[in-house]
Protein backbone atom coordinates (compact mmCIF):
# COMPACT_ATOMS: atom_id res chain seq x y z
CA UNK A 1 0.00 0.00 0.00
CA UNK A 2 1.26 3.48 -0.77
CA UNK A 3 0.89 6.62 1.35
CA UNK A 4 1.18 9.97 -0.32
CA UNK A 5 3.05 11.88 2.29
CA UNK A 6 4.74 14.99 0.73
CA UNK A 7 6.35 16.21 4.16
CA UNK A 8 9.35 18.34 4.23
CA UNK A 9 12.38 16.22 5.90
CA UNK A 10 13.59 19.33 7.93
CA UNK A 11 10.34 20.87 9.23
CA UNK A 12 11.56 20.53 12.87
CA UNK A 13 14.29 22.23 12.32
CA UNK A 14 13.00 25.02 10.64
CA UNK A 15 10.14 25.46 12.84
CA UNK A 16 12.74 26.30 15.70
CA UNK A 17 14.67 28.29 13.50
CA UNK A 18 11.31 30.09 13.03
CA UNK A 19 10.45 30.24 16.80
CA UNK A 20 14.38 31.69 17.15
CA UNK A 21 13.55 34.20 14.51
CA UNK A 22 10.29 35.36 16.62
CA UNK A 23 12.35 35.30 20.12
CA UNK A 24 15.31 37.43 18.47
CA UNK A 25 12.25 39.47 16.82
CA UNK A 26 11.08 40.53 20.06
CA UNK A 27 14.24 41.37 21.84
CA UNK A 28 15.39 43.30 18.08
CA UNK A 29 18.59 41.19 18.07
CA UNK A 30 20.24 40.47 15.15
CA UNK A 31 21.92 37.33 14.90
CA UNK A 32 25.05 36.69 12.49
CA UNK A 33 25.90 33.33 11.59
CA UNK A 34 29.79 32.84 10.13
CA UNK A 35 30.18 29.96 7.77
CA UNK A 36 33.83 28.90 6.78
CA UNK A 37 36.73 26.60 6.48
CA UNK A 38 39.02 25.80 9.38
CA UNK A 39 41.45 28.14 9.27
CA UNK A 40 39.99 31.28 7.71
CA UNK A 41 40.37 33.23 10.35
CA UNK A 42 36.65 33.50 11.98
CA UNK A 43 38.13 33.56 15.71
CA UNK A 44 40.53 36.64 14.91
CA UNK A 45 38.41 38.61 13.08
CA UNK A 46 35.96 38.39 15.89
CA UNK A 47 38.98 39.16 18.14
CA UNK A 48 38.99 41.93 16.00
CA UNK A 49 35.15 43.22 15.57
CA UNK A 50 34.11 42.96 18.86
CA UNK A 51 36.25 45.07 20.77
CA UNK A 52 34.94 47.44 17.52
CA UNK A 53 31.25 47.51 18.29
CA UNK A 54 31.40 47.18 22.03
CA UNK A 55 31.00 50.53 22.75
CA UNK A 56 28.00 50.66 20.74
CA UNK A 57 26.45 48.15 21.03
CA UNK A 58 25.86 44.81 23.26
CA UNK A 59 26.98 41.69 22.19
CA UNK A 60 27.18 37.88 22.55
CA UNK A 61 28.69 35.03 20.87
CA UNK A 62 27.61 32.02 20.27
CA UNK A 63 31.25 29.71 19.78
CA UNK A 64 30.55 26.35 17.76
CA UNK A 65 33.55 23.92 18.04
CA UNK A 66 33.50 20.05 17.21
CA UNK A 67 36.02 19.73 20.29
CA UNK A 68 37.55 21.95 22.71
CA UNK A 69 37.36 25.67 24.09
CA UNK A 70 40.33 26.93 22.44
CA UNK A 71 38.98 29.54 19.96
CA UNK A 72 36.54 30.29 23.32
CA UNK A 73 39.57 30.93 25.42
CA UNK A 74 40.73 33.68 22.71
CA UNK A 75 37.60 35.21 22.72
CA UNK A 76 36.95 35.34 26.75
CA UNK A 77 39.34 38.28 26.68
CA UNK A 78 36.45 40.58 24.72
CA UNK A 79 34.57 40.06 27.86
CA UNK A 80 31.05 39.95 25.99
CA UNK A 81 28.67 37.27 26.94
CA UNK A 82 29.59 34.14 25.07
CA UNK A 83 28.02 30.47 24.79
CA UNK A 84 30.48 27.73 23.84
CA UNK A 85 28.95 24.58 22.27
CA UNK A 86 31.00 21.36 21.63
CA UNK A 87 29.40 19.09 18.74
CA UNK A 88 31.60 16.26 19.47
CA UNK A 89 32.24 15.01 16.15
CA UNK A 90 29.20 17.10 14.17
CA UNK A 91 29.32 19.23 11.29
CA UNK A 92 27.32 22.09 12.03
CA UNK A 93 25.03 23.54 14.37
CA UNK A 94 21.54 23.43 14.11
CA UNK A 95 18.55 25.12 15.14
CA UNK A 96 17.52 23.37 18.55
CA UNK A 97 21.50 23.71 19.08
CA UNK A 98 21.22 27.98 18.36
CA UNK A 99 18.17 27.75 20.56
CA UNK A 100 19.46 26.51 23.51
CA UNK A 101 22.82 28.56 23.16
CA UNK A 102 20.01 31.70 23.12
CA UNK A 103 18.36 30.77 26.33
CA UNK A 104 22.37 31.29 28.02
CA UNK A 105 22.97 34.48 26.62
CA UNK A 106 21.10 37.57 28.58
CA UNK A 107 18.72 38.29 25.82
CA UNK A 108 17.14 41.14 27.68
CA UNK A 109 20.38 42.96 27.14
CA UNK A 110 21.87 42.09 23.72
CA UNK A 111 22.10 43.97 20.25
CA UNK A 112 23.48 41.66 18.20
CA UNK A 113 25.00 38.01 18.30
CA UNK A 114 27.63 35.85 16.37
CA UNK A 115 27.52 32.34 15.52
CA UNK A 116 30.77 30.94 14.71
CA UNK A 117 29.70 28.12 13.01
CA UNK A 118 31.95 24.94 12.88
CA UNK A 119 34.54 25.29 10.31
CA UNK A 120 33.09 23.98 7.14
CA UNK A 121 31.75 25.22 3.64
CA UNK A 122 28.97 22.10 3.09
CA UNK A 123 26.84 21.41 6.18
CA UNK A 124 26.39 24.65 8.03
CA UNK A 125 25.56 26.22 4.87
CA UNK A 126 22.12 23.91 4.37
CA UNK A 127 20.38 24.58 7.91
CA UNK A 128 18.75 27.52 8.59
CA UNK A 129 19.21 28.60 12.30
CA UNK A 130 16.79 31.33 12.28
CA UNK A 131 19.98 34.21 11.69
CA UNK A 132 19.47 37.24 9.97
CA UNK A 133 22.46 36.74 7.72
CA UNK A 134 25.04 33.90 6.84
CA UNK A 135 28.69 35.49 5.50
CA UNK A 136 30.59 33.15 4.13
CA UNK A 137 34.44 33.58 5.41
CA UNK A 138 37.17 33.18 3.09
CA UNK A 139 40.55 33.57 2.98
CA UNK A 140 42.54 33.78 0.14
CA UNK A 141 45.14 31.12 0.91
CA UNK A 142 42.43 28.99 0.26
CA UNK A 143 42.33 29.35 -3.40
CA UNK A 144 40.29 31.26 -5.59
CA UNK A 145 37.78 28.43 -6.49
CA UNK A 146 35.72 27.84 -4.00
CA UNK A 147 32.69 29.87 -4.86
CA UNK A 148 32.26 26.85 -7.52
CA UNK A 149 33.33 24.69 -5.45
CA UNK A 150 30.88 24.92 -2.54
CA UNK A 151 28.35 26.90 -4.10
CA UNK A 152 25.57 26.39 -1.99
CA UNK A 153 27.11 28.39 0.63
CA UNK A 154 27.69 31.17 -1.64
CA UNK A 155 24.45 30.98 -2.71
CA UNK A 156 22.78 31.48 0.92
CA UNK A 157 24.92 33.77 2.19
CA UNK A 158 24.31 37.62 2.04
CA UNK A 159 27.66 38.68 2.67
CA UNK A 160 31.05 37.25 1.84
CA UNK A 161 34.37 38.57 3.70
CA UNK A 162 37.59 38.04 1.70
CA UNK A 163 40.10 37.48 4.46
CA UNK A 164 43.97 37.52 4.19
CA UNK A 165 43.97 39.82 1.80
CA UNK A 166 47.10 40.81 2.86
CA UNK A 167 48.60 37.98 1.69
CA UNK A 168 47.25 38.11 -1.99
CA UNK A 169 50.44 38.64 -3.41
CA UNK A 170 52.34 35.34 -1.96
CA UNK A 171 49.64 32.84 -2.32
CA UNK A 172 47.83 31.39 -5.32
CA UNK A 173 44.80 33.56 -5.68
CA UNK A 174 43.21 34.92 -9.06
CA UNK A 175 41.14 37.71 -8.04
CA UNK A 176 39.79 38.07 -11.39
CA UNK A 177 38.72 34.48 -11.27
CA UNK A 178 37.36 34.65 -7.77
CA UNK A 179 35.24 37.60 -8.93
CA UNK A 180 33.80 36.07 -12.25
CA UNK A 181 32.59 32.76 -10.39
CA UNK A 182 31.53 34.43 -7.15
CA UNK A 183 29.29 36.42 -10.25
CA UNK A 184 28.42 33.56 -11.89
CA UNK A 185 27.36 31.70 -8.69
CA UNK A 186 25.60 34.72 -6.74
CA UNK A 187 25.95 38.19 -8.94
CA UNK A 188 24.38 40.03 -5.89
CA UNK A 189 26.67 39.10 -2.95
CA UNK A 190 28.74 41.48 -1.92
CA UNK A 191 32.40 41.48 -0.70
CA UNK A 192 34.30 42.72 1.30
CA UNK A 193 38.42 42.06 1.33
CA UNK A 194 39.93 42.22 4.42
CA UNK A 195 42.77 41.38 6.72
CA UNK A 196 41.47 40.44 10.18
CA UNK A 197 45.46 40.42 11.61
CA UNK A 198 46.33 43.67 10.00
CA UNK A 199 42.68 45.78 9.99
CA UNK A 200 42.38 46.60 6.28
CA UNK A 201 38.56 46.55 4.91
CA UNK A 202 37.41 45.83 8.58
CA UNK A 203 35.70 49.31 8.89
CA UNK A 204 33.61 48.62 6.05
CA UNK A 205 32.33 45.33 7.75
CA UNK A 206 31.60 46.66 10.79
CA UNK A 207 29.13 49.32 9.11
CA UNK A 208 27.61 46.09 7.33
CA UNK A 209 27.18 44.95 10.82
CA UNK A 210 25.96 47.97 12.09
CA UNK A 211 23.01 48.15 8.87
CA UNK A 212 22.12 45.05 10.48
CA UNK A 213 21.58 45.78 13.83
CA UNK A 214 19.82 48.84 12.74
CA UNK A 215 17.19 46.69 10.69
CA UNK A 216 16.32 44.71 13.58
CA UNK A 217 15.11 47.54 15.66
CA UNK A 218 17.76 48.76 17.21
CA UNK A 219 16.45 52.35 17.47
CA UNK A 220 12.99 51.40 18.77
CA UNK A 221 14.81 49.79 22.09
CA UNK A 222 14.29 51.53 25.16
CA UNK A 223 17.68 51.99 26.49
CA UNK B 1 28.01 14.45 6.42
CA UNK B 2 24.96 16.20 7.33
CA UNK B 3 23.29 13.65 5.05
CA UNK B 4 23.07 11.81 8.46
CA UNK B 5 21.00 14.71 10.04
CA UNK B 6 18.79 14.86 7.01
CA UNK B 7 18.26 11.01 7.07
CA UNK B 8 17.80 10.77 10.94
CA UNK B 9 14.95 13.23 10.36
CA UNK B 10 13.59 11.51 7.33
CA UNK B 11 13.40 7.69 9.64
CA UNK B 12 11.43 9.48 12.48
CA UNK B 13 8.89 10.88 10.03
CA UNK B 14 8.80 7.45 8.61
CA UNK B 15 8.72 5.72 11.67
CA UNK B 16 6.00 8.11 13.19
CA UNK B 17 3.73 7.71 10.12
CA UNK B 18 3.91 3.70 9.92
CA UNK B 19 2.67 4.24 13.76
CA UNK B 20 -0.12 6.03 12.59
CA UNK B 21 -1.19 4.05 9.28
CA UNK B 22 -0.25 0.86 11.63
CA UNK B 23 2.45 0.57 8.76
CA UNK B 24 4.43 -3.35 9.57
CA UNK B 25 6.74 -3.04 7.04
CA UNK B 26 8.56 -0.35 4.49
CA UNK B 27 9.36 -1.31 1.31
CA UNK B 28 10.26 1.89 -0.49
CA UNK B 29 10.14 5.62 0.58
CA UNK B 30 10.98 7.95 -1.74
CA UNK B 31 12.50 11.12 -1.59
CA UNK B 32 12.51 14.37 -4.01
CA UNK B 33 15.49 16.13 -3.75
CA UNK B 34 15.98 19.60 -4.95
CA UNK B 35 19.07 20.06 -7.65
CA UNK B 36 20.34 23.32 -5.38
CA UNK B 37 20.87 20.96 -2.35
CA UNK B 38 23.97 20.19 -1.13
CA UNK B 39 23.00 16.46 -0.76
CA UNK B 40 25.41 13.38 -1.86
CA UNK B 41 23.11 10.71 -3.68
CA UNK B 42 25.42 7.95 -1.93
CA UNK B 43 26.09 9.36 1.43
CA UNK B 44 21.85 9.90 1.65
CA UNK B 45 22.05 6.09 1.55
CA UNK B 46 24.78 5.27 3.30
CA UNK B 47 22.83 7.41 5.84
CA UNK B 48 20.00 5.21 5.58
CA UNK B 49 21.35 2.17 5.89
CA UNK B 50 22.79 3.08 9.00
CA UNK B 51 20.05 4.82 10.72
CA UNK B 52 17.22 2.52 9.43
CA UNK B 53 18.26 -0.71 11.64
CA UNK B 54 16.31 -1.53 13.82
CA UNK B 55 13.17 0.25 12.37
CA UNK B 56 10.02 -0.52 10.32
CA UNK B 57 12.16 1.28 7.41
CA UNK B 58 14.93 -1.20 7.83
CA UNK B 59 14.76 -3.09 4.32
CA UNK B 60 12.95 -0.30 2.46
CA UNK B 61 14.29 0.71 -0.61
CA UNK B 62 15.29 4.54 -0.87
CA UNK B 63 14.69 6.06 -3.65
CA UNK B 64 15.59 8.93 -4.80
CA UNK B 65 14.05 11.72 -7.16
CA UNK B 66 16.06 15.17 -8.36
CA UNK B 67 14.16 17.96 -8.68
CA UNK B 68 15.19 20.28 -11.39
CA UNK B 69 16.09 23.78 -10.22
CA UNK B 70 14.09 26.79 -11.82
CA UNK B 71 13.89 30.20 -11.73
CA UNK B 72 12.08 33.12 -11.54
CA UNK B 73 13.12 36.45 -13.18
CA UNK B 74 11.79 40.12 -11.76
CA UNK B 75 12.91 41.61 -14.86
CA UNK B 76 11.52 39.85 -17.63
CA UNK B 77 9.02 38.17 -15.57
CA UNK B 78 9.81 34.59 -17.06
CA UNK B 79 10.52 31.32 -15.49
CA UNK B 80 13.47 29.14 -16.71
CA UNK B 81 15.60 26.53 -16.16
CA UNK B 82 18.60 27.41 -13.70
CA UNK B 83 21.41 26.33 -15.76
CA UNK B 84 24.38 25.34 -13.54
CA UNK B 85 23.27 26.27 -10.40
CA UNK B 86 23.99 29.76 -11.49
CA UNK B 87 21.86 32.37 -10.14
CA UNK B 88 20.87 34.46 -13.44
CA UNK B 89 17.92 34.64 -15.65
CA UNK B 90 18.18 32.00 -18.67
CA UNK B 91 16.47 33.56 -20.65
CA UNK B 92 17.46 37.43 -20.05
CA UNK B 93 20.44 37.45 -17.91
CA UNK B 94 18.69 39.07 -15.46
CA UNK B 95 19.98 38.71 -11.44
CA UNK B 96 17.20 39.74 -10.04
CA UNK B 97 15.76 36.22 -9.80
CA UNK B 98 14.01 33.82 -7.09
CA UNK B 99 14.26 30.15 -6.78
CA UNK B 100 10.64 28.63 -6.94
CA UNK B 101 11.80 25.40 -7.79
CA UNK B 102 14.73 22.83 -6.84
CA UNK B 103 15.52 23.69 -3.11
CA UNK B 104 13.39 20.38 -2.25
CA UNK B 105 13.60 18.10 0.37
CA UNK B 106 10.87 16.23 0.70
CA UNK B 107 9.24 12.48 1.80
CA UNK B 108 6.55 11.86 -0.97
CA UNK B 109 5.42 8.91 -0.35
CA UNK B 110 6.20 5.69 1.62
CA UNK B 111 5.09 2.20 0.64
CA UNK B 112 4.18 -1.06 3.08
CA UNK B 113 2.78 -3.52 4.77
CA UNK B 114 -0.19 -2.65 6.69
CA UNK B 115 -1.81 -4.92 9.67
Amino acid sequence: MEFKVLQKILAEEDNVAADIRRLLQKHHIAMVNLISSPGSGKTTLLEKTLPMLSKRYRLGVIEGDVETDRDAQRLRKCEVPMVLVNTHGACHLNSMTIFNALQELPLHDLDLVFIENIGNLVCPAEFDVGEAAKIAVLSTPEGDDKPLKYPFLFRESRLCLLNKIDLLESVDFNRKRFYGDLKAVNPLLPVIEISATKGEGLEQWVEWLEAVVQQSGFESKKR
Amino acid sequence: MHELTVIAHLVRSVEELSKEKKITRVHKLKLLVGELQALNGEALQLAFAAASKNTVAEEAVLEIERVAAQLSCEDCLQTSACVDEQLQCALCGGVRVRVTQGKELILESVEGEVL
